[in-house]
């Protein structure tokens, strides 16, 4: 119960109102339960009070209030050394989400079982390239910005935001699929054979979906890599090994290398759609 | 008010496909409030959208605060100088007012963060959402999320205001200080507003351009757009099947659009009036709100 025949001298409420966390603990909660119930002391401490300070001390508490609430992928590109700006706008992407890191390891994890399964890491070389494929899908769907097309017409919009956005998104895949590569059943150089094609799908998708729609583009690529390993197992008479031959895999890198360097080149090129609703319609 | 204009439009085209959204357009938009009437799929969300540089458009010559937006540094440059509040604005759920016009700042380049969140409390002030902001966005209303779209688009104090509809879902106490806010927030700028609400063109435009079909078919006061239907509006206790168009009033008289017949008792037009005269059964297909 606050005591109301006593009062609080001058230093006390002047260090209360300018420097209160200097104040030690017990005696500032006890001064503050005093000035809840007694006129005197609070109109000493209005006299005492610094107004500049107490402006300052009420902004940074607004602007503590006012902080969006960071996610962990922006916290996480803060301490890499991103700017906060930066880092608001990449981790909103829909690609990096708790969900979107869930599917890929879990698409991961399935590919490696299968592959374990049968003793060879075909099915993984098959499955891990279409996993970015599907996160710049989901990250570059029309709508995928938070705020729609409202950022179309920001001038950060456009192909820096784009690059920086699929640098995460394909950061983060090929970190999780370099992890579950780890378990396959041969850990040789060939268990790297799908980053390249996976590159390539990726940027592929991103260049043509400055012409066609994004679903397009991802279901062209990723039906035409399905469908070309199909077609060569078939060529081969159903042989497994023709897929994993020495020859097969430096043709396909190569492949996948000249279309990675290709669709770069019109990313580039056609950065002027990326900066506005042509791309990613 | 007439000044140089600000805006200019030369021949512009934009097709979707087989559809012509805009067919050879030549406008021109000086500094003040600019208003831009039309049915839906008259062009109006095309046209907005080119001059927000959100389309590129197919053919014609574009002049937009003195520069080309076709080009990647003027497109550049008029968006660091515009406000843009598309027709749809997509609002994330999870997003509170206060984050989502945070986030528009940044990508308006706003990169202290004292600085910007002063300024996103400022604009979400002006749409009296202060006691919200930190509320999500899914839970606010209509109304509400339409005042946050607008606050966005007011960050920084634009030279070129695009405001696609600002006003559908906004109550009549809600639009009145929505006029009040232009009034005195793009002082100076060129506001460009399409709206089905020919009493705030009334209200607040100095010009007004008429699409129809993709193309201009009036550009003028709103003074000029009503005086379209001079002699050509009466009232009647009963339809007059002859009238090109025709409605109930609140009163419960019936108002007429067309050829009065004789001793028909004419009124003054209003700016619908003049806009029905020239959209005809475009507009009555897609009525304009009272």
């Amino acid at each position: 119960m606050t005591d109301r025949t006593w009062h609080a001298s001058t230093e006390q409420l002047h260090g209360f109102a300018n420097h209160s966390e200097l104040m030690e603990q017990t005696t500032a909660a006890s001064l503050e339960a005093h000035l809840v119930g007694c006129d005197a002391c609070r109109r000493g401490l209005a006299e005492a009070a610094d107004p500049v300070t107490i402006a300052s001390s009420w902004e940074a508490l607004t602007d503590r209030i006012d902080q969006p609430r960071r996610s962990m992928v922006e916290r996480a590109l803060v301490r890499l050394g991103a700017r906060s700006g930066w880092a608001r706008l990449v981790a909103a992407t829909p690609g990096l989400r708790a969900s979107g890191f869930a599917g890929i390891a879990l698409v991961a994890a399935a590919a490696v079982a299968m592959a374990r399964g049968i003793g060879a890491e075909g099915p993984f070389l098959v499955a891990a390239p279409l996993v970015p494929l599907a996160a710049v899908a989901v990250s570059f769907r029309p709508g995928a910005d938070p705020i729609g097309e409202a950022s179309v017409a920001t001038p950060m919009h456009g192909m820096g935001l784009v690059l920086r956005r699929a640098v995460a998104i394909l950061t983060v895949s090929f970190a999780l699929l370099g992890v579950a590569a780890l378990a396959l059943p041969d850990l040789d150089l060939e268990a790297a054979a799908w980053v390249l094609p996976a590159l390539a799908l990726s940027v592929g998708a991103i260049a043509l979906s400055t012409w066609i729609r994004l679903e397009t583009a991802v279901a062209v690529l990723g039906g035409g890599w399905l469908m070309t390993l199909t077609a060569i197992w078939w060529l081969a008479g159903r042989d497994v090994v023709a897929v994993h031959s020495q020859s097969f895999v430096l043709a396909t890198q190569l492949t996948a290398l000249a279309v990675g360097v290709v669709a770069m080149a019109v990313v580039g090129a056609r950065r002027d759609r990326l900066a506005t609703l042509e791309a990613f319609r | 008010m007439t000044t140089t204009p600000t805006i200019s439009l030369v021949g512009v085209s934009k097709g979707f496909g087989s559809t012509i959204a805009l067919d050879h357009v030549d406008a021109a938009f000086a500094p003040g409030i600019n208003g831009l009437l039309g049915p839906n799929g008259a062009g109006k969300t095309t046209m907005l959208r080119i001059l927000a540089t959100v389309l590129p458009a197919d053919q014609g010559r574009l002049d937009v605060l003195g520069v080309d937006p076709t080009t990647g540094d003027g497109r550049l440059s008029v968006r660091r100088r515009l406000g843009y509040l598309p027709q749809e604005p997509g609002f994330h759920r999870q997003f509170s007012a206060f984050d989502f016009v945070d986030y528009v700042a940044i990508l308006k380049e706003w990169a202290d963060r004292k600085t910007r969140h002063d300024e996103v409390r400022r604009v979400l002030g002006l749409v009296d959402l202060d006691s919200v902001m930190h509320k999500r966005i899914g839970q606010l209303s209509g109304g509400m999320r339409r005042r946050v779209g607008i606050a966005q688009a007011l960050i920084g104090r634009p030279d070129l205001l695009v405001l696609d509809e600002p006003t559908a879902g906004l109550d009549p106490e809600q639009r009145l200080r929505f006029r009040e806010l232009l009034g005195t927030e793009a002082s100076g700028a060129t506001v460009l507003l399409s709206t089905h609400q020919t009493d705030d063109v009334a209200a607040l435009c100095h010009n007004v351009v008429v699409l129809l079909s993709g193309q201009v078919r009036y550009t003028g006061t709103p003074a000029g757009l009503a005086a379209l239907a001079e002699g050509r509006v009466w009232l009647a206790a009963d339809r007059d099947l002859r009238a090109e168009l025709a409605w109930i009033t609140g009163e419960g008289r019936v108002r007429h659009i067309g050829d009065p017949p004789a001793g028909a008792q004419l009124v003054e037009p209003t700016v619908e009036d003049g806009y029905l005269v020239l959209a005809g059964h475009q507009a009555h297909a897609a009525p304009l709100a009272s």
